[in-house]
Parts: structure tokens; C-alpha cells; sequence
């Protein structure tokens, strides 16, 4: 999970520094650490606030706040500035100002695209820590990221493969890694590697939207190889704007599969390898009950290393129900 | 003489300006003006009102309508409180006191002069008259853009000449554009926004070249804070009998801003001509009286170009003290290149209690700061290094 979410932010906050000012200077490690210090007194009102006649925390393009709920229902809120070297007026850096439901506040600093790769090592470590005491602090933050970004962006930087050094095994198995969730019958859930024949889970009706319940034929199990697997990071996000700011419903799913297998989607079925951001798939709302489209935020292919990859065999129905995901069956 | 009496040439006329006459009732007949077309709002970079009317902050520092708040003096303040008693009049006497005083002090006749509730009417008057037929108005850019933007939504063309290196209009490059299609050149000096002064033998040869091909129009709103501005004035071209329009106004240095009175002084067909895009009859009693008092008050406007001066100095030293060049002024206001994005700093400003205006030009952010008490510039000051 932690190689998954800061990966997920790698990218959005690439290219998101590469996005700034043409060709600042990079910001230093000295003044990485000396903004960590830099606070503002009123998120509500300071908008552009000196400091030591040589930085300056320019609220970035005016933007009111984000307020994000997600599916705990715990609304954090995420303030976005620039930070500017006076000299030049050069932007070098994005500070995120991000204060939790506790009135905590985490502050994150992301450097400019020519920061040296030892600035970017510590920013990912800090944003990993606040991570481990702030839960989905970094999934949040990428989000808001990506919002600024547009899908249309996100789309180009993505469209292609991110394919790991070592060469992944394709194929056609439309297969799992095995530790997704698998919705049951009775509404618990069983990681995929551990179902059995027999089992019953629940497979969904595309077009009605209803529960079926269908009988587990057979597990199926491939030999452990360095399989190329497409990970899905899927979002429902309800945004209401108010004077105050942006308010976000925000809920998340992570798939990952086989880069073969079927997926519906508004399209029509398409391999999960081909779906792109922007795309939508059914999805299981946990907080509602209901499946409502969540949409593609980010897609990535890699090789995850020497792996089995499973699948279910049912005896009906057309999908079933992977983290909370709507998948074809085959 | 015109045998029809009517209130436009009962206050022309000399029987007005002796003041033998008895007024009856009855006499008056309807303003013969001619009709002016309509016309709507144009659609332009924000201008000093919405700048005021849409700040949404409360404004400590009023520094961005190039007001003067030393005045208005107080020989004015008591006409005008008094002029309230007779208030129930219409003032044509005392209107043509105001014309006679003007036209004794500049030594002209006064069919010579065009009176109107500030000079917007009279720009307004120029840029019907000669964008007729989709005619050319030659500007510099940036300038005041009242009368040319006007003139473009009558459907005249907007000729804008870049100004000069250090910021000046280029009479050279203004004069170049001159073509069969041109109807007016547009002159604003000092001009607003960059407060610069043109030479004066300079302005006053390429008056005299061009009003033998096309109407100039010469904009002093400004020229009161020169040293010497009888010495300035394009108003000897008029005396010399040349095809030029000179605008004056009570709303600067006097600080009649609210109280709107401005006048032309031209060519007495030139008169005519625009007053028949005019009202000729929208200047208040009060207005007048205060106007009366005021005009040429010698004492008071010494004054108050002393303090406009003091102010200015403090806020050159500001600037320089935080690392700005500025473009020096002949005016009340002063510009400076900015060093961040121009909207942004305005917004900042504001937030912090102080009004001043942006503009964009030579491929840089502008600030254009109004001359206020000292109390403003100190707030100016205070704002300004949080932000510099």
C-alpha cells in the first residue's frame, strides 16, 4: 500500500512541479527544511504572506479551499500555496497546508520540478510519515492534486505504460494477484486466494444494478510468473462549491488485474489494460449500499514480481465483486 | 442673432452675459439640441469607478481615482453652502459669471468656451462628432481611454500609438498615423496613466502642424500640477486661431471631483459644434458658486500642490526603499513596473485597506498609485512592504 500511494502521488506532483514557472531554479534542501517552519496565521484571509523578505506563500490562483469528507466521514481540509522565491519571483515549491477533523494541521512541501532527487527522497518520506498517523493523507492530497491538473492532463501523462526495469509476462490470463476482497454472499468479505469451491459470493446484475447471489465453481490458479498487472485507482468524488470553499464527498477503490481482463465501463467492456482515466465503472458504494460510477483517476501497469494470479469460476451471473469493484468474470 | 429665444442661446447670447435682460416665462422654448445617438456602456478594462464600487473592502487609502483631497478649498465649501438659499433659481446669472471670469483670465471670448458637469460630457460630445462616418481616433496607448472607447463603440476606429522610451506620447509616431480616414487626435497631457509631460514647443509645433490637416484634441486634466501650466497650455493655440480643442476640468488640482464641473475651450464653430451634443445647461447652482469662489484661487491651489508634492516625494521614497522604479510625475498620481502579477496585487492591496489601480503594457504589470494625505501614502507604505 505504500509503494501503491506514493507512486500514485508521484506522478501528480511531477508533473504538477514540471507545470510552474518555465525553468525556476531548483529549491535547495536548506530551503525545504526552512519552509517546513513558515506558518500562516489565517488560512481564511492570508493570501500572501512575506517571509524573511525572501519567501512569499502566494495563495495558489486565489483557490478557496478544499473541504474532503471521505467514506469514514471525517472532513479534512487542504489549502494550496505557491511558494515563491522573491528573488526573480520565482515559484520553486507547493505548500499544502492540510488541517484534519481534530484541527490538526500537517503541512507538506512539494518541490519544483528541478529539485534535486535528494529534496524530492524527503518529501516523500515526510509525506509517508504524516501518512501513517494521518490515514489516506496522501491519497487526499494526490487527489486534490490531480483536480488542479484536469483529467485531460492526467490523460496524457498517463496514457501510457509504467512499466517497472524488469520486463512483465503478458498474456491472456485474465486473472488477480489474489489479495483483493471478494464480496460474499452474506456481505463479508474473502481475500480471492483464500475462496474455495463452494463458496457462495455475490455477482452483480449490469443492468438492473441487483445482488445475485451465484456458487463458486472453481478457484483458478496460475504459476507464479512476473505477470504485468494494471492497477486501477477509481474515485466517487460529489463536489459542492460554496463562497467558502470546495466541499468533497470523497470515496476511493484500488483494482488491480491482469492487464486482459474485461471490465464494464460506459464504453462497453473493455480490457482493464485499455481503460483510461476519466472512464467510469460501476462500483459498490459502501456508505449507501448502492453501486454508483466511480471515475478513473489514475492507471498504471507494472510488474509487481514472481506472483500467482487467481480468478473465480461461478456458475452464474457475468461479474463479481473485487474490492468493491464491478468486474466481468471473464 | 438668432430671433428664437431658447435657454441654449438666451445663455450664449450678450444680452445673457450683460445681464440687461428681464427672464420671462413663456420665452423659453424647447432645447433645440440635436439628437445624439444612442449609445451603450463600452466594454473596457475596468475603470476608477468599478474599481471603487466592486473594492468589497473598507478603504483607508482612497489611491486610485487621482482625486485631490486637499480640496475642495474653503472659499468654496462657504459659496457653495451658500448658494443652497437660491437654489430654487435657475443660475443663469451666475453662470455667466463663470464663463466671464474664465474667459477674462485666459484671455478669450467666452464663445470660446463650452461648459458641462465634468469633461466625460464633452469627451463623450467629441467622440460622436468625429467617429461620424467610422472615423479614426489616434490616441497613445496606454492613455486616458474615455473618448477613444466611446468612439470605437460608435463604430469609429481606435488608433493606438505606443508611447515613447521613457514613456511619453510619440507625437512623431501619433502624427504618422494621420490618414483620410482620421477624425480627431487625441492629445492627454500630462498623460494618465503615466503621468508624464510632453515637451511643450514640441506640443505646441505639432499642434500647429496638424490642426492645418485634423482637429486636435488637447486633454489637460492634469496640467494645474506643472510648474508653470499658463506656460504648458495648448490654449495660445486656440488665441492663434488653430483647429484645436483644449479640456479643462475643476475636478483635479480644485478638488471638485463630485461636484463636476469641466469645460473646452475652442475655435467658436468648434463650439457650436459640440454643444449640440450637449445639454449645455447641467452645471448645478451649488457647482457654479463653489466654482466662482474657487476658480483661481491662487493661495489654496499652491497649497494643496504642496501637499500633492510632499505625498508624492514620501511615496518616491517608499519605492525606492523597496528595491521600485517609478516613472516620474507631473501629475497626482505616480506609476511603478510591478514585480508580481498585476490583479493579484491590486487584490492584495485592497485587502489591506488600499485602493490603487494595474495596468498592463510593455509586456509588464502596472501600478498606478492616486496622491492622497499623508496618512493614505503611510497606509500605502504599510501595505506595500507586506507585499514588495
Amino acid at each position: 500500500m505504500r509503494q501503491l500511494t506514493l507512486t500514485l502521488l508521484l506522478s501528480s506532483t511531477l508533473y504538477f512541479a514540471k507545470a510552474q514557472t518555465v525553468n525556476p531554479r531548483p529549491l535547495t534542501m536548506d530551503e525545504y527544511k526552512k519552509a517546513q517552519t513558515f506558518t500562516i496565521a489565517s488560512l481564511d484571509n492570508d493570501t500572501y504572506v512575506k517571509f524573511e523578505n525572501a519567501y512569499v506563500l502566494d495563495r495558489y490562483e486565489s483557490r478557496k479551499p478544499y473541504f474532503i469528507t471521505g467514506s469514514d466521514g471525517l472532513k479534512k481540509r487542504i489549502d494550496l500555496y505557491k511558494l515563491v522565491a522573491k528573488e526573480g519571483m520565482q515559484e520553486i515549491g507547493l505548500m499544502v497546508f492540510y488541517t484534519n477533523e481534530k484541527g490538526k494541521l500537517y503541512k507538506a512541501l512539494v518541490p519544483d520540478f528541478t529539485a534535486d532527487a535528494k529534496v524530492w527522497e524527503q518529501y516523500f518520506q515526510d509525506i509517508d510519515n504524516i501518512n501513517k498517523v494521518e490515514q489516506n493523507f496522501i491519497l487526499k492530497l494526490s487527489y486534490v492534486l490531480s483536480k488542479e491538473l484536469s483529467f485531460q492532463q492526467y490523460k496524457v501523462l498517463n496514457g501510457g505504460k509504467d512499466l517497472k526495469e524488469e520486463a512483465a509476462t503478458y498474456g491472456n490470463d485474465i486473472c488477480f494477484p489474489g489479495d483483493e476482497m471478494v464480496t460474499m454472499a452474506n456481505g463479508d468479505e474473502k481475500m480471492l486466494k483464500t475462496v474455495k469451491s463452494g463458496d457462495e459470493v455475490i455477482s452483480v446484475d449490469p443492468a438492473t444494478k441487483k445482488n445475485m447471489v451465484v456458487k463458486v465453481k472453481e478457484l483458478t490458479t496460475h504459476d507464479a510468473k512476473n505477470y504485468a498487472i494494471t492497477q486501477l485507482v477509481l474515485v466517487s468524488a460529489k463536489t459542492k462549491t460554496t463562497g467558502e470553499g470546495q466541499f468533497v464527498n470523497l470515496n476511493s477503490k484500488v483494482l488491480k488485474a491482469t492487464p486482459n481482463h474485461p471490465m464494464l465501463t460506459r464504453q462497453g467492456n473493455v480490457k482493464i489494460g485499455e481503460v483510461t482515466a476519466g472512464q467510469e465503472v460501476l462500483c459498490l458504494n459502501e456508505q449507501t449500499g448502492k453501486y454508483e460510477a466511480f471515475t478513473v483517476l489514475r492507471k498504471t501497469e507494472h510488474a509487481e514480481g514472481m506472483q500467482k494470479v487467481y480468478n473465480i469460476v461461478a456458475d452464474g451471473g457475468s461479474t463479481l465483486l473485487m474490492d468493491g469493484v464491478m468486474v466481468m468474470q471473464k | 442673432m438668432s430671433t428664437t429665444i431658447n435657454r441654449r442661446n438666451w445663455l450664449k447670447s450678450s444680452a445673457f452675459m450683460a445681464g440687461g435682460l428681464a427672464f420671462f416665462s413663456g420665452t423659453i422654448g424647447k432645447l433645440a439640441a440635436m439628437p445624439a445617438r444612442v449609445f451603450k456602456p463600452s466594454s473596457r478594462a475596468i475603470t476608477d469607478k468599478e474599481a471603487i464600487t466592486t473594492a468589497g473592502f473598507e478603504m483607508k487609502a482612497r489611491l486610485l481615482a487621482n482625486e485631490n483631497p486637499f480640496g475642495p478649498s474653503a472659499a468654496a465649501k462657504k459659496a457653495i453652502q451658500d448658494a443652497i438659499d437660491k437654489s430654487y433659481q435657475y443660475p443663469f446669472m451666475t453662470m455667466g459669471t463663470l464663463y466671464n471670469k474664465i474667459a477674462q483670465y485666459e484671455g478669450i471670448n467666452y464663445n470660446n468656451i463650452l461648459m458641462e458637469s465634468g469633461s466625460s460630457p464633452l469627451l463623450l460630445a467629441a467622440a460622436i462628432h468625429y467617429s461620424k462616418g467610422g472615423k479614426s481616433i489616434i490616441t497613445g496607448d496606454p492613455s486616458y481611454d474615455d473618448l477613444p472607447s466611446h468612439a470605437e463603440h460608435l463604430d469609429g476606429k481606435w488608433i493606438k500609438v505606443p508611447l515613447t522610451a521613457d514613456y511619453k506620447l510619440d507625437l512623431d509616431a501619433m502624427e504618422a498615423k494621420i490618414d483620410s480616414n482620421t477624425g480627431l487626435v487625441y492629445i492627454c497631457n500630462p498623460n494618465n496613466p503615466t503621468a508624464t509631460v510632453l515637451d511643450t514647443a514640441k506640443l505646441k509645433a505639432f499642434c500647429e502642424r496638424v490642426s492645418k490637416k485634423i482637429t486636435v484634441f488637447v486633454d489637460e486634466a492634469y496640467i494645474d500640477y506643472l510648474p508653470d501650466p499658463q506656460a504648458a497650455t495648448m490654449i495660445s493655440a486656440v488665441k492663434a486661431g488653430q483647429n484645436v480643442i483644449v479640456a479643462r476640468t475643476f475636478s483635479k488640482l480644485y478638488g471638485f471631483a463630485g461636484l463636476r464641473c469641466g469645460y473646452v475651450i475652442a475655435q467658436p464653430d468648434t463650439i457650436k459644434t459640440l454643444s449640440m451634443y450637449t445639454t449645455g445647461f447641467s452645471l448645478a447652482a451649488t457647482t457654479i458658486a463653489g466654482a466662482i469662489a474657487g476658480y483661481r484661487e491662487e493661495e489654496f491651489l499652491k497649497d494643496a500642490l504642496q501637499k500633492t508634492n510632499a505625498s508624492k516625494e514620501y511615496l518616491y521614497s517608499v519605492l525606492k526603499k523597496e528595491g521600485y522604479e517609478y516613472i516620474p510625475s507631473s501629475a497626482n498620481f505616480v506609476m511603478f513596473p510591478l514585480k508580481m502579477d498585476g490583479k493579484k496585487f491590486v487584490s492584495e492591496m485592497m485587502k489591506r485597506g488600499v485602493g490603487v489601480r494595474n495596468w498592463q503594457f510593455n509586456g509588464k504589470d502596472w501600478c498606478r498609485v492616486s496622491i492622497g494625505r499623508m496618512d493614505e501614502m503611510e497606509a500605502f507604505a504599510e501595505a506595500f512592504k507586506q507585499l514588495s
